[in-house]
């Protein structure tokens, strides 16, 4: 594989990780709406 | 500034300073225990974790020494964010250092040195990690204005830098004073959204006006092979690359402190390594994104069609030799339309705020926890630890301020980070693993292992030049934590047997 492949496919796989991971925190912000004790998601846990 | 660009970011930035303000409420006031305050009551799940890791890590000022390295070297540059990606993944796939000082139990990296090696040690440990890690923020705040200023054009304006380096440590100085950790993570989550999308927005908005393969063949004509190939490249090469995946993976994700933090946070220790795995890919984005856009900036200042016919030299000139750094934001300043220019603007101190907080935290709980509380005996003073770290906020924000004034060394952004991270970090890879991982380790290697990679400091560029210093950054680097590994092994086996009893600590 060429460097210039090797580097488009670095940027589309860090681009999906950033929408995952944002994807991620809102699905957690609306499961744990209502509670106000701990941050949103650490109740995912 | 047109007035279309004032509206839109009135409009974002009272969106963002109201979201923020709920969320502090919701959070309220830090509570009043010191695993609540420093730890934030060690609750964290996966989810939490890998947001809070990255929106750290994701700081302003890592948008603009990557965008710079991409200005500078072309797509070269996203070698770094793959070395970061290697290093991380393995601390994901075998939870080095990470797994093992979560189970310790620790609020601070160097109250795990107090625990394996003495309370000197614990002292002296925490001030070169105090001393390496307030050196590397100095210069945060000066390229984040300087950021910003560039992209609103705030210059033209009347409005200087200064001013905005003041109204940015104000602001962050004050709700990091008020919620700990609770808020520094609560903020984390919001602003990781906030970059996220504006990253995502930006990159999809230029890839119409940029298309990646014009991006491609301009960068062959300007750069050649150098412009791909990090081995090629004559500012890189292999020892480069190496030390890369030391600094920006495995040093980034398990030993520096500010990332370290977010481990002793997490409520399990088994998730601490799927936590690190699954960010693994944000250390990666973390890096290759604000490079691209660094790339993009250099096909634009070398494309006439598409800077209008407007010189690099003219659109730069002003900042003199910080032009490769402004060069991103001035790009987004031309092409983007004014509202997207407004989002991304409140975005960019959105993420320059998530890492302030972070590094202003961390850097004053190891101060008041690892430092004065043990100095003073007073480790376990609520009101004290509560007071000092806040006075240590205060301080380095205040430090932060001067340093941003008048540090004038010549090195690339990133470089300096480096070096002056160096300073901790070389020695306290040796602790960390040494101490987690080798029982036969005692209290005097740990003291010549620091001693030793306090060598690391010599690559700093101003010491460099006024010692004439011809050795590349990564042979200082890698020979510092050779020195400290050699003196952690010669200075334990030296000592008495810590497993035998007896003192093994100085």
């Amino acid at each position: 594989m060429s460097w210039a492949g090797l580097w488009m496919i670095l940027l589309v796989v860090s681009l999906c990780a950033m929408a995952a991971v944002t994807v991620f925190i809102l699905w957690g912000l609306i499961s744990s709406r209502g509670d106000k004790t701990k941050p949103p998601s650490s109740s995912s846990n | 500034m047109t007035r279309q660009l004032i509206i839109s970011l009135s409009v974002f930035a009272a969106v963002y300073v109201v979201a923020l303000g709920i969320i502090l409420k919701r959070q309220g006031r830090a509570g009043d225990s010191l695993v609540e305050f420093f730890v934030s009551g060690r609750n964290l799940g996966i989810g939490t974790a890998i947001a809070t890791l990255g929106a750290t890590e994701i700081g302003l000022i890592t948008i603009a020494y990557n965008a710079q390295t991409g200005f500078n070297q072309g797509f070269s540059a996203f070698h770094i964010g793959f070395a970061a990606l290697i290093g991380c993944i393995f601390i994901g796939l075998t939870g080095f250092v990470v797994r093992p000082l979560r189970r310790t139990g620790v609020l601070t990296v160097p109250e795990f040195y107090g625990q394996r090696f003495g309370r000197n040690i614990r002292v002296l440990g925490a001030l070169v990690m105090a001393a390496g890690g307030i050196l590397n923020m100095g210069l945060f705040l000066k390229v984040a204005a300087l950021f910003i200023a560039a992209m609103l054009n705030i210059g033209a304006a009347g409005i200087g830098t200064n001013t905005i380096m003041i109204v940015l440590i104000v602001v962050s100085v004050a709700y990091t004073c008020y919620g700990g950790m609770r808020s520094v993570i609560a903020t984390d989550l919001f602003q990781f959204i906030l970059l996220s999308a504006a990253l995502i927005v930006i990159v999809a908005y230029l890839s119409t006006v940029i298309p990646f393969g014009d991006a491609l063949d301009k960068v062959q004509e300007i750069k050649g092979t150098a412009g791909f190939d990090p081995l090629q490249n004559p500012d890189f090469g292999p020892s480069y690359f190496l030390w890369m995946i030391v600094v920006a993976g495995v040093v980034s994700a398990a030993i520096w402190p500010t990332a370290l933090s977010r481990a002793l946070c997490i409520e399990r220790e088994e998730t601490v390594t799927r936590a690190y795995f699954a960010a693994s890919s944000i250390f990666l984005a973390r890096m290759v994104i604000p490079a691209f856009l660094g790339v993009l900036a250099l096909v634009y200042f070398n494309t006439a069609s598409l800077s209008g016919g407007l010189a690099q030299q003219t659109l730069l000139g002003p900042f003199g030799s910080d032009g490769d750094l402004v060069a991103m934001p001035v790009m987004l300043r031309q092409l983007l339309p004014p509202w997207l220019l407004g989002f991304v603007a409140v975005a960019m101190i959105a993420t320059f705020m998530s890492t302030q907080d972070s590094y202003l935290f961390c850097w004053s709980s190891i101060i008041s926890r690892d430092i004065l509380g043990p100095l003073f005996n007073k480790v376990d003073d609520k009101k004290f630890q509560f007071a000092a770290t806040r006075f240590g906020i205060i301080a380095i924000a205040c430090y932060e301020l001067y340093w941003g004034l008048i540090y004038q060394g010549g090195e690339d952004i990133w470089d300096y980070l480096t070096v002056s991270g160096s300073i901790y970090f070389c020695s306290g890879i040796i602790l960390l693993a040494g101490g987690l991982y080798w029982p036969r380790a005692t209290g005097r290697g740990a003291l010549f292992a620091l001693i030793l990679g306090f060598t690391a400091v010599l690559s700093l560029g101003p010491l460099k030049q006024a010692l004439g210093i011809t050795w590349s950054n990564p042979a200082i680097g890698f020979g510092a934590i050779a020195l400290a590994l050699a003196g952690f092994i010669l200075g334990s086996l030296s000592d008495r047997d810590p497993r035998k009893g007896g003192e093994g600590n100085p």
